[in-house]
């Protein structure tokens, strides 16, 4: 999880423009989307080997594991593997669940402090959820009655 | 063996299609149950979610649970057959009572007279089997005229060179608020010669019984209401039937087969209940409505004696001529910094409707079609606020990735610099022998029933009536001074807007469902979604739906 957090990192660094993934919790967010039962566990696998192959193009191209690179090499290593069709494609998946933790509702741990929509002047709609009608809980919600 | 069934009838599905007849029966003394294969979620329990809206299943089902197959045409001519958990490709719109309803928008328009004889006012187009309609517009048009006061349609109308012929003055309720942009529309299209008029919609400008009027909460299609000003079939239609007592709703209830005796006649619904249990349950006539996909798969599935392809299917027509809604859209783009300070403050007011369409190419008379041709309906409608579906857009230059501060650059350009104004078109889709649904021989959903499986093939006339409408529409853009102007049309299907299937005719041999829309060769069956369509016309079908379900409904009880 450490690689994919510095990973999210470089994608949406903090750069003085608006908040940064670890300033949306943009992990902690990863997280609750790969602990969803009803995800396609292809998808999970998906994302968690992505992780690997990161790691795995650092050994192959700097001989050291990702998290020993310094931040320019990790850059340029990011930059590296969007240019592979692969890595494209996993990194555009997670700048999407980055994106989530930027405008979901706070209460999925991520737009801490609502800074995500404070940032883009995003006016969330109304009503916003209560807890039992989050995603994972509403279906239960509604089927108890 | 003789005793008298539970329920005079049965509905499968609440949504458009089954609404109306539930409503109409009970209050008629019926007794009525209707099953309905989703959850029941009531006002309360609909938010501004993005996440539950539209990121993940919630209205819908888990395609891993219930996927469907979808057959498109590669390059060799071939079909491809792809599951939707394969391809992500979600076909479900809403499964839930009220349906779909719930989630539309509710841009209402009224198909033309001459929608209902295509074939004699056109002629016909090689490679599409367009026919004339059993009834003409007349016969509907007291039908649009109920949807308007009891589900209640605003609007306002002016005369334009396509209006359909009406019983009524206007609407019952006036039009809802409008943002500056509709003004800036209708001067664009005066100075261009032609005329935009107000869009209708299945919204409450004012309140309505227990209903309120809409709050311009800025979040309405794929997204359900918290007012009750939209006119689902579950706030307009299902209380006042479940009001008089003789109407059940069984939520949960996934019906898989319809049983039928030998004398031609359904004698039961067979459905997997909340616990997964299988239920059934008797009646004297069976309406179907589980939406166009969905109804022609539950008649195939549910083969007897007398049926041995599928329910009303004696005759193979079962599931063919399945249409979607024809054309495209596009947009452009209004940049605050060049607008006087007070008129960028009024364009980015959020809530209020641009609700401005152009019908004026109906029908197209143009030498690149040879003289007169079908047309269709241009409406405008401001970008979704959805924030991901504007982050996800931004996120690739070409085939190129952004990220970094380029990404984050752009994304705060876009959210807080311009404002989208889109547009869509809506052109015939032309029924053919490529468009259908059959059963998957080898995919089944949780319940270990077969999923249907959708061809998805188009007429290349669609794209051509489509990219016609297109250009005109972006002309006015390019006349409002929009920047960043695109437009795409393809024969790629909205799965939102579906119909056709059990095509209703007076030919049983070419056709399933009579012109009351009781199955030729099923003596109780009737089908009362958008599959009785044999053309869909050139606007989104909901109206017409409920209006036709209103129809069947009074039918049924002078029956
Ligand atoms: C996001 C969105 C926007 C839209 N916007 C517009 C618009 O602006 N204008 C417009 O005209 N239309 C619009 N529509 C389309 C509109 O919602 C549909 O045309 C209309 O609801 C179709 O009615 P129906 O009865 O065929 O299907 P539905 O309303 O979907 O009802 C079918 C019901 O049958 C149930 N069902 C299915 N299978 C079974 C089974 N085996 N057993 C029991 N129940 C079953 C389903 O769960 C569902 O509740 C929109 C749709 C969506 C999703
Ligand atoms: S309040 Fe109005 S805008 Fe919001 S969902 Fe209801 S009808 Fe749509």
């Amino acid at each position: 999880m450490e690689i994919v957090g510095r990973v999210q990192q470089h994608l949406f660094p903090d750069d003085g423009n608006g908040p940064d993934a670890a300033r949306l919790n943009a992990d902690r967010y990863l997280l609750w989307v790969l602990s969803d039962p009803r995800k396609d566990p292809g998808d999970i696998r998906y994302i968690i080997n992505g992780i690997g192959w990161v790691d795995e193009t650092a050994h192959e191209e700097y001989e050291k594991s990702f998290l020993e690179l310094n931040g320019r090499e990790q850059a340029e290593l990011i930059d590296f593997i969007a240019g592979e069709a692969w890595g494209s494609s996993w990194l555009s998946i997670i700048l999407t669940f980055i994106f989530e933790a930027l405008v979901a509702d706070p209460q999925y741990g991520g737009n801490v402090g609502e800074a995500g929509w404070d940032w883009l002047n995003h006016f969330a709609g109304i009503p916003r959820p209560t807890e039992k009608l989050l995603y994972g809980n509403i279906l239960n919600t509604v089927k108890a009655r | 063996m003789n005793s008298k069934p539970a329920y005079d009838f049965c509905i499968i599905g609440s949504g458009a299609g089954g609404g109306p007849v539930a409503y109409e029966l009970s209050r008629a003394g019926f007794s009525v149950v209707v099953l309905e294969k989703g959850p029941w979620f009531r006002t309360k329990d609909l938010t501004k979610d993005e996440i539950v809206a539209t990121r993940r299943s919630v209205y819908t089902p888990s395609l891993l649970e219930e996927p469907q197959v979808l057959e498109n045409q590669n390059d060799e001519g071939g079909w491809d057959a792809v599951p939707t958990y394969e391809s992500g490709r979600d076909f479900w719109n809403g499964n839930c009572v009220g349906g779909s309803s719930n989630f539309m928008s509710g841009y209402f328009h009224r198909l033309k007279p001459n929608d209902f004889r295509l074939l004699s006012t056109y002629g016909e187009i090689e490679g599409a089997n367009v026919v004339d309609w059993p009834i003409s517009y007349d016969e509907m048009e007291a039908w649009y005229t109920k949807v308007e006061t009891v589900v209640g349609v605003s609007g306002k109308v002016v005369p334009h060179s396509t209006l359909e012929p009406r019983s009524t003055k206007d609407f019952p309720f006036p039009p809802l608020a409008e943002n500056i942009i509709s003004g800036k529309i209708d001067k664009a299209c005066d100075a261009l010669g032609f005329m935009a008029k107000p869009v209708p919609r299945a919204i409450l400008s004012r309140p309505k019984e227990e209903r309120f009027s809409c709050s311009y909460s800025n979040f309405c299609g794929s997204y359900g209401c918290a007012t009750d000003a939209k006119g689902s079939s579950r706030v307009a239609l299902l209380p006042g039937a479940i009001a008089t007592g003789n109407c059940t709703v069984i939520p949960n209830a996934k019906v898989f087969n319809l049983e039928t005796d030998d004398n031609y006649r359904v004698m039961r619904a067979w459905y997997h209940d909340k616990e997964n249990q299988k239920q059934s349950i008797e009646a004297d006539h069976f309406v179907v409505a589980a939406q166009a996909v969905e109804t022609a798969r539950l008649l195939l599935m549910s083969k007897g004696k007398k049926y041995p392809y599928g329910l009303a299917n004696n005759n193979w027509q079962l599931g063919k001529n399945l249409i979607f809604s024809g054309g495209g859209s596009g947009s452009g783009q209004f940049f605050y910094d060049e607008l006087p300070d007070d008129e960028a403050a009024k364009l980015a007011a959020i809530g209020l409707f641009v609700n401005r369409s152009i019908q004026h190419w109906y029908e197209i008379e143009d030498e690149s079609f040879g003289g007169k041709a079908k047309g269709g309906t241009i409406d405008f409608l401001w970008e979704h606020a959805n924030a991901m579906g504007k982050l996800i857009r931004n996120k690739w230059d070409g085939d190129r990735l952004i990220y970094g501060s380029e990404l984050k650059v752009k994304l705060h350009d876009y959210f807080t610099k311009l404002r989208k104004l889109r547009f869509e078109v809506f052109n015939d889709w032309l029924p053919t022998d490529d468009c259908f649904v059959a059963l998957d021989e080898k995919v089944k959903d949780k319940w270990n029933d077969p999923v249907a499986r959708i061809r998805l093939g188009y007429h290349p006339h669609d794209l051509k009536v489509g990219r016609f409408l297109a250009r005109k529409a972006t002309n006015v853009l390019e006349e409002m001074g929009a920047e960043n102007i695109s437009m795409g049309v393809s024969g790629s299907p909205p799965s939102n807007l579906m119909a056709g299937g059990c095509r209703f005719g007076n030919d049983p041999e070419t056709s399933v469902l009579d012109k009351n829309c009781r199955a030729h060769q099923v003596d109780n069956l009737y089908v009362t979604d958008g599959s009785f369509m044999p053309t869909g016309g050139s606007v989104p079908y909901t109206w017409t739906i409920y209006a036709n379900a209103f129809r069947v409904a009074e039918i049924l009880k002078q029956s």
